[in-house]
């Protein structure tokens, strides 16, 4: 339809007004019957619409420069919210000077519409550093309102500290310290956008989306919290995704599968590390891998996640996509025939027993950070200096509770210095969202016993035993408390209110001081669901101490019963498996 | 008569549009609401109203509420040894409200407007369709309830209105929709919604957060599971209630002899609903984004639905949108209103000769289609959308599709509903399917022509332009399939039912609420109550109409006296 074929059956004059556009249309519509002429509805709509935008065009091209005020209406009345969002950090300048990006201009009369936003894929582009030192020349500037005053930080500016460090030092992993920080950011952000009305909370997501993906793969460990608070996982695969979503979404599932995969436990995990390995493979090194699961795993990865090819040798893919056909075929075969043979003796072996898959619950073990809650998780911005007077004592306190009598922060600091910087801020954090001493302490020895859990099931022997046998008690603690709180805390080894034991408490001091003094409490990447078998056997000491059927007990080991049988069910198995020396049992603790 | 009914998930409401108004018809308590809640006693009698939903609190095994939840879905719901569709319940409330249009105005009405959430799906609109058939109804429209409180409140005064958003949030079911009115059109211009979160899911949350604090001691694990959720969801819907208007309330669940007690905050409550909270933005965002407005350009935030009273809510809003919403129109009659001035519109009503309704399809309707990329992969189950969410109803779009395969037999059309680009993520409406010739792959092509009309409903016709076939189907699923047989059984199942007679609503209603009291109460007062209950069947026994009458207004007193002490 074109503007003169519009008018015609509108029957207006070219340049016509909105209101005269209005009242042809409505004339012309309430001569209409709709239902009976839903064409001739349609290119009336159409022709109205077509006017319309015409006419809003040409008024816009005549009237004079907008406004850049708030509108009157708004900014008149004080009971309400402030419209603006404090933050002005920058994007690249060329870009905001053609205002592509609309942080600096709320409450002007025309905002471009999302869908001219540039994917951020061709946005990104290594020059931070130039854009960087010119947009922060001059002194921060002291917006931040009530924000500010809030949480007592006056020059604290998270987005401009926060796109600093992820512009800083190429695109080199955060370390812990750096991404505690980052975190901490992070969490001030999400919650003004929280509170945030609505064309602030775009602007902030915008802006989040932006920078997330021009810092990538940099900013990678925060983009699951981000995604989180904004729900754009729930826009993948829509027809409307946003295009710069989507390229977040592509982002964001590909590095949920690399934290996976780099479990041992992982099905992929030995593809994985071969195709890691520089060089060519030789024939003997390929017999060790299983040829199907590689070649699975570079098509998946192809086909879902292409940047993560980065991260292979170029030349072991090569070996494994070419030549040597046969051998390996052969040796794949070979492999398969193997599985095969062992088979009959694991059936003879579970001969009196019957096999129950586990099916371990991964969400809310991702991080130690749990996106849905993030105040007072993350880390306050390092740069600030401190002004809590009990701080220190405090800090002391926390670290006894959490490694025993007679350690200090200097001991732990020796030990495992980033571990330290994460505990530091944990205690920090809590102080600034205002919690008192015990509750700072207690959030401290949660993050301890977070990191213990996670650290000391990969290990064997006794510290893998004790790892286990504290997880228990604590595990039998929060049934105390119901079934809801025993399954939530084992799915999120969040125990905040369980009342531990002091003997408990000591055990796990001892073990943690232990792993501390190894420097094994690091970070331990989020595994993805595993499984195990469990033998009849441990079924039915489950059976015994739970008074369960076994179709109940198969239920609640893949968590598809209540939340009661599931708790009792987890409890008693991991209770049996501790007092068993079978050869699953490792493959067991993993579930837990 | 053409009526306007609000067949919602908490309460029902009936209008009708008269003297060039919308009229509001109250039901034989007196009240413009009637609780969408329907109550069977082992000898058949059939509670509706205020009286069934009483009877929640004493036989929640016989009772049921919130049915509108399950429209649409082959769910039953067991009232004793009867098993009822959603549907057949609506089609009781349905008729308790034609009931008392003909009480009121002594002509029982033929033909209805039913309003729906927006966002409801094809298959949840036929099934209420299906309960105003079943209740003797001659549906003339079913029209979206933002859109039908548009109306009511477009239509305070003769002023054109610049975008407002009208936020329904009722008790079971979010919509949004963005709304215009200039030269008598009121043209809805988005809408999108949740047809999963309402108040409802507040109570339930608030239940789940004060469950371990109220019963340290698993006493309410004794009670069978269906007693045990009807106490705490409706001690949580009462808690709700008062914290819109006090700060503290106290949770109170009576089991058995036992009286448990705890103290809630504004503050918890507001902790238990963060999620909800938090899921309210997303439908508001999507509607914006699709009618390309800023929230600038809104001139108001309309507020329908009873769980917008809800501070925390209002609370949200006004975060959300940055100013303060509007409550002018009652939340609770908006909607009835708004259908009868439709029901008024459509029987031509000279009052609204000036004024016209435009309303969109808020959701994409299309077929899967197999696609081929351009490294040749072959996709199956690809969503092929025919029409966009947001057009405006009624519509009628084109569009064509080809074999794939030499030699192909036949092409069978999936319908979906839904907004995932691959139809596993989308909801399945029908299927239509029409031979073909065979022919090489790409050949034969079929024109697939959608028709949405104004009540949301949809028609699809397949044509193969090579042999002039044509198919049509509007689209039906298995519970119309074998409808016209099926509707006349569960219409006389219905019929046999008993009913209280009308002038005894009042007694009844009393009698259910003396019921509950008893069991909210221990102790002493329990058996003070028990005392009072025996004399009211006394009185009621006697038959004497004006001794009745005295009984019910002591007893009626004597309970407010008691509602006014412990507020449950």
């Amino acid at each position: 339809m074109n503007p003169g074929q519009a008018n015609r059956l509108l029957g207006i004059k070219s340049g016509a007004d909105v209101p005269a556009i209005r009242k042809a249309y409505a004339a012309k519509l309430k001569a209409l019957d709709v239902d009976a002429e839903p064409q001739a509805y349609a290119a009336l709509r159409q022709a109205r619409d077509l006017a319309l935008r015409l006419a809003k065009a040409a008024q816009a091209a005549e009237a004079p420069e907008p406004e850049t005020a708030a509108p009157a209406s708004l900014s008149d009345d004080p009971a309400e919210p402030p419209r603006e969002w404090p933050y002005a950090a920058p994007l690249r300048p060329d870009l905001a000077d053609q205002d592509m990006i609309p942080i600096h201009l709320v409450g002007q009369a025309e905002i471009p519409p999302r869908q001219e936003r540039p994917e951020p894929v061709e946005l990104r582009l290594p020059d931070f550093s130039p854009a960087v030192e010119r947009a922060f020349a001059g002194p921060p500037q002291l917006a931040r309102g009530g924000h500010a005053a809030a949480d007592g930080v006056a020059l604290s500016r998270p987005d401009r500290d926060l796109y600093t460090l992820l512009s800083a030092g190429e695109d080199a992993p955060l370390d812990e310290a750096e991404l505690a920080r980052a975190n901490g950011w992070l969490g001030q952000i999400l919650a003004d956008a929280a509170s945030a009305d609505l064309t602030l909370h775009g602007q902030i997501e915008g802006w989040l989306a932006d920078t997330i993906a021009r810092a990538w793969p940099r900013s990678a460990p925060l983009l699951p919290p981000t995604a989180e608070a904004f729900g754009w996982e729930n826009e993948r695969g829509q027809l409307h995704e946003r295009s710069s979503i989507a390229w977040l979404n592509a982002r964001l599932r590909g590095f949920r599968f690399q934290s996976d995969v780099v479990d041992p436990a992982h099905r992929f995990h030995k593809a994985w590390v071969e195709l890691h390995q520089p060089g060519r493979s030789t024939v003997l090194q390929r017999l060790r891998v299983n040829r199907p699961d590689v070649i699975r795993l570079l098509k998946g990865v192809r086909e879902n996640f292409p940047e993560l090819e980065d991260h292979f040798d170029p030349q072991r893919v090569a070996s494994w996509e070419g030549g040597g056909g046969p051998s390996i075929s052969f040796a794949a075969g070979r492999f398969a025939e193997g599985a095969n043979a062992r088979f009959p003796m694991f059936a003879v072996w579970t001969g009196i027993l019957f096999m129950i898959q586990v099916v371990r619950f991964i969400p809310g073990l991702n991080s130690d950070a749990r996106p849905d809650k993030l105040d007072g998780q993350f880390g306050p911005p390092a740069a600030v200096a401190t002004a809590d007077p009990d701080y220190e004592r405090i800090r002391d306190a926390a670290v006894i509770a959490a490694f025993g009598e007679g350690k200090t922060i200097a001991w732990l600091r020796e030990h495992q210095a980033s571990l330290s910087a994460s505990f530091e801020a944990r205690i920090r954090a809590a102080r600034n969202s205002g919690a008192d001493e015990a509750a700072a302490i207690a959030q401290a020895v949660d993050f301890v016993h977070r990191r213990v859990f996670l650290a000391g099931r990969r290990e064997k022997g006794a510290t893998l035993d004790d790892t286990m046998a504290v997880h228990l008690a604590y595990l039998d603690a929060a049934s105390k408390l119901g079934s809801a709180t025993c399954l939530q805390s084992m799915h999120s080894l969040d125990f905040g209110g369980v009342s531990i034991p002091t003997t408990v408490r000591r055990q796990e001091a001892k073990l943690a001081s232990r792993l501390a003094e190894a420097g094994k409490l690091v970070e331990v990447p989020a595994s993805g669901p595993s499984q195990a078998s469990v033998p009849g056997e441990l079924v039915g000491q489950i059976i015994r101490a739970t008074g369960l059927t076994q179709s109940q007990v198969g239920k609640a080991l893949q968590e598809r019963a209540s939340a009661e049988d599931n708790c009792a069910v987890k409890r008693a198995l991991l209770r049996a498996a501790l007092d068993w020396n079978g050869p699953e049992r490792n493959a067991i603790f993993l579930t837990i | 008569m053409i009526v306007g009914i609000d067949l919602g998930t908490t309460n029902s409401a009936v209008a009708i549009w008269r003297d060039g108004q919308a009229i509001l018809v109250s039901n034989a308590l007196g009240d413009p609401l009637t609780p969408s809640a329907v109550s069977l006693d082992p000898d058949g009698k059939t509670y509706v109203g205020a009286a069934a939903l009483e009877r929640f609190g004493t036989h929640p095994n016989d009772t049921a509420l919130s049915f509108k939840r399950y429209m649409g879905t082959d769910r039953t719901v067991s009232l004793g040894k009867r098993k009822f569709k959603a549907d057949d319940l609506s089609a009781l409330v349905l008729k308790s409200l034609c009931d008392d249009v003909e009480a009121a105005f002594g002509e029982r009405p033929a033909e209805a407007v039913i309003t729906v959430p927006a966002y409801f799906n094809d298959r949840q609109r036929k099934a209420t369709r299906r309960a105003g058939e079943i209740a003797g109804l001659k549906v003339r429209r079913l029209i979206n309830e933002p859109t039908a409180a548009a109306l009511a409140f477009g239509l305070q005064d003769q002023e054109d209105r610049e975008p407002f958003l009208v936020f329904d949030l009722g008790g079971g079911t979010f919509d949004v929709s963005i709304v215009e009115k200039f030269e008598g059109v009121v043209e809805v211009r988005a809408s999108a919604g949740d047809n999963r979160l309402g108040g409802d899911d507040f109570n339930a949350a608030l239940a789940g957060l004060v469950k371990p604090r109220l019963d340290p001691s698993g006493l309410l694990a004794r009670l069978d599971d269906v007693k045990r959720e009807a106490l705490l969801l409706r001690a949580a819907e009462a808690v709700r209630r008062q914290l819109s208007e006090a700060d503290e309330a106290v949770f109170t669940v009576i089991a058995g002899e036992e009286r448990l007690e705890t103290r809630v905050t504004a503050a918890d409550l507001e902790e238990a609903s963060a999620a909800l909270i938090q899921r309210l933005r997303e439908p508001v965002v999507r509607a914006l984004r699709d009618c390309t407005f800023d929230v600038a350009e809104l001139s108001e935030i309309v507020l329908v639905g009873g769980a917008t009273r809800m501070p925390i809510v209002r609370k949200a809003i006004t975060r959300m949108f940055g100013r303060f919403p509007n409550a002018t129109v009652h939340p609770d009659h908006a909607v009835a209103l708004g259908a009868a001035v439709q029901a008024g519109l459509l029987s031509r009503d000279a009052a609204l000769e000036e004024i016209r309704i435009s309303d969109v399809c808020p959701f994409t309707l299309g077929v899967d289609m197999i696609e081929r990329d351009s490294n040749g992969h072959i996709h199956h189950g690809v969503f092929s959308p025919i029409i966009d969410r947001n057009t405006p109803v009624p519509v009628s779009r084109l569009s064509t599709y080809q074999t794939v395969q030499d030699n192909q037999r036949e092409l069978r059309f999936n319908i979906y509903q839904g907004e995932a680009r691959v139809v596993s993520g989308n909801i399945h409406l029908g299927v239509i399917s029409v031979p073909v010739p065979p022919r090489p792959a790409g050949e034969i092509t079929a024109d697939v022509r959608f028709s949405y009309d104004s009540s949301g409903l949809l028609e699809v016709d397949v044509t193969i332009p090579q042999t002039a076939l044509q198919r049509s189907l509007v689209i039906v699923d298995e519970a119309d399939r074998q409808s016209e047989k099926d509707l006349a059984e569960r219409r006389a199942a219905l019929a046999k039912l008993k009913f209280h007679p009308r002038e005894e609503a009042q007694n009844v209603a009393l009698m259910a609420r003396a019921d509950k009291t008893y069991e909210d109460l221990i102790g002493d007062e329990r058996q003070a109550v028990g005392h009072w209950i025996t004399e009211f069947a006394g009185a009621l026994e006697s038959q004497d109409p004006r001794r009745i009458a005295d009984a019910r207004a002591i007893l009626g007193q004597r309970l407010d006296a008691i509602a006014a002490e412990a507020p449950l």
